[in-house]
């Protein structure tokens, strides 16, 4: 009787880790998958190729840009410093004419947390080759205008800004 | 003997030869070639150099730096799609004071609060919204080739988000109104434009249906209606929530010509040839009635 009493025990115990376990192996899934190169590939044009040793874009080079970036909001010259693959470009150049004030302008702070993403070499088209880069940073900004009912306006930002960096290879 | 001895040597050397080849054979095709050792194409590496470029590509150094995507962590986000100034830790704010009310962190209420404290969320209630424009022009023509090649210019407001901000659009981008001029008459014999009319519908995807006036005898479709040109007031309610807006509305003709073209049967119509341009003034949004 004990003897039995004791399977019994055992087989629920057992059965109870096993729908334990499950449940933890159902909330993995929910997880991003991780950076692979095949990952990495679906993303880009046929004939693309992942490098294996990524090499760091210069920081020196992305600070530049964001530099160029915070001096060109707001003007004439910003649609051409965003990629054509960022996610609605045309809403946000038309709701830059439209809701933007002519006198605002974008203060950058600081860029830190410089860090190259990923690195595939992609046919250009041409019979070519270009280096693209993804390079992420993170700036923090300061948005300054003057409304004319509210007065002096100031609205400080941290952005974590993904840069599509393309370089021809020859 | 001897002829049998030498038939039965060749016969086990071949069949020798018929078992090891494919042994042979796949040993080889399992093979890894290995670039980091053999040059695979050595054609090709010359045909670069004697062309005066390295024999691997290398770069050049000459970099294009775009933006791709953000992410805002927090406070402003200036590439916002929708409001690159009023926004903030990724809220979308309708006016300067509560940008500045929610940087400072006292934005209680997030509903547009400009009439005595009220919530926005009610129908006994009237809360006035204010557009980013009062007046916008139609920028946006249309060519309808159902209608012998006939312009129509567009406008639209949209009401969208917690905040219920109004935006007027140039075209029919708008979820709460889009309004055509001029309009298609199409309870005679035969559609006809006229410039004295406008139509105003509630587009299907917008969540919004047109209340009042109801669907109009002149046909130009459900959730829409036939106007005079000038002031108009028409009464909206949001499908999700069931809360009512009333729209006060000038539609002003602006420009457009017309012509005489011929419809479907070959008859002459009275068409407009040349673009339509009207303009859009909303007078006055009010969540609730008059």
């Amino acid at each position: 009787m004990n003897i039995r009493k004791l399977v019994l025990g055992t087989g629920i115990a057992v059965l109870m880790i096993g729908i334990h376990a499950n449940v933890h192996a159902g909330q993995m899934r929910g997880f991003k998958p991780i950076a692979t190169p095949q990952q990495t590939l679906k993303d880009l044009p046929e004939g693309s190729q992942v490098v294996n040793t990524v090499e760091e874009v210069p920081h020196g080079e992305i600070n530049d840009a964001a530099k160029d970036l915070a001096s060109a909001w707001n003007g004439p010259g910003l649609g051409n410093m965003i990629s054509d693959d960022k996610f609605d470009k045309d809403r946000f150049t038309r709701s830059m004419v439209t809701e933007v004030p002519r006198d605002a302008r974008l203060e950058l702070e600081s860029v830190r947390g410089v860090q190259t993403l990923s690195q595939a070499i992609v046919p250009d088209g041409k019979g070519g080759f270009n280096r693209v880069s993804t390079v992420t940073a993170t700036l923090s900004t300061r948005l300054i205008t003057n409304d004319a009912q509210s007065g002096f306006v100031n609205a400080p930002g941290v952005n974590e800004v993904r840069f599509q960096v393309v370089e021809p290879l020859r | 003997m001897h002829r049998s001895f030498f038939v039965g040597a060749l016969a086990l050397a071949l069949a020798g030869a018929l078992f090891t080849a494919p042994v042979i054979g796949t040993a080889y095709a399992e093979e890894t070639l290995d670039s980091d050792q053999k040059i695979l194409f050595p054609g090709l590496s010359n045909a670069r150099e004697a062309a005066g470029l390295p024999p691997q590509l290398q770069p050049t150094g000459e970099r294009q730096i775009k933006i791709l995507e953000i992410e805002n962590v927090s406070g402003n986000d200036p590439f916002n799609e929708e409001q690159p100034l009023l926004n903030f830790n990724g809220q979308v704010v309708g006016s300067v004071p509560e940008l500045l009310a929610t940087i400072e962190g006292n934005n209680n209420d997030n509903n547009n609060n400009n009439n005595g404290g009220d919530d926005g969320n009610d129908n006994g209630n009237v809360d006035d919204l204010i557009c980013n424009v009062a007046t916008i022009t139609s920028g946006v023509f249309s060519q309808r080739l159902n209608d012998n090649g006939n312009d129509i210019a567009q406008a639209s407001i949209d009401l969208t988000g917690a905040t219920l901000r109004c935006i007027l659009f140039a075209n029919a981008g708008g979820n709460l109104l889009v309004i055509n001029y001029p309009a298609v008459d199409q309870s005679g014999a035969i559609a006809q434009f006229d410039f004295n009319f406008f139509s105003a519908f509630a587009p299907f995807n917008g969540g919004f249906q047109l209340l009042t006036p109801t669907q109009d005898p002149r046909g130009v479709g459900i959730n829409a209606a036939f106007f005079n040109l000038g002031n108009q007031v028409m009464i909206l309610q949001e499908t999700a929530t069931g809360n009512v807006f009333t729209v006060e509305l000038n539609v002003t003709r602006v420009a457009g010509a017309e012509g005489v073209g011929q419809n479907g049967a070959g008859r002459d119509v009275p068409v407009i040839v040349e673009t339509p341009v009207f303009t859009l003034t909303v007078t006055r949004l009010q969540q609730g009635g008059l």
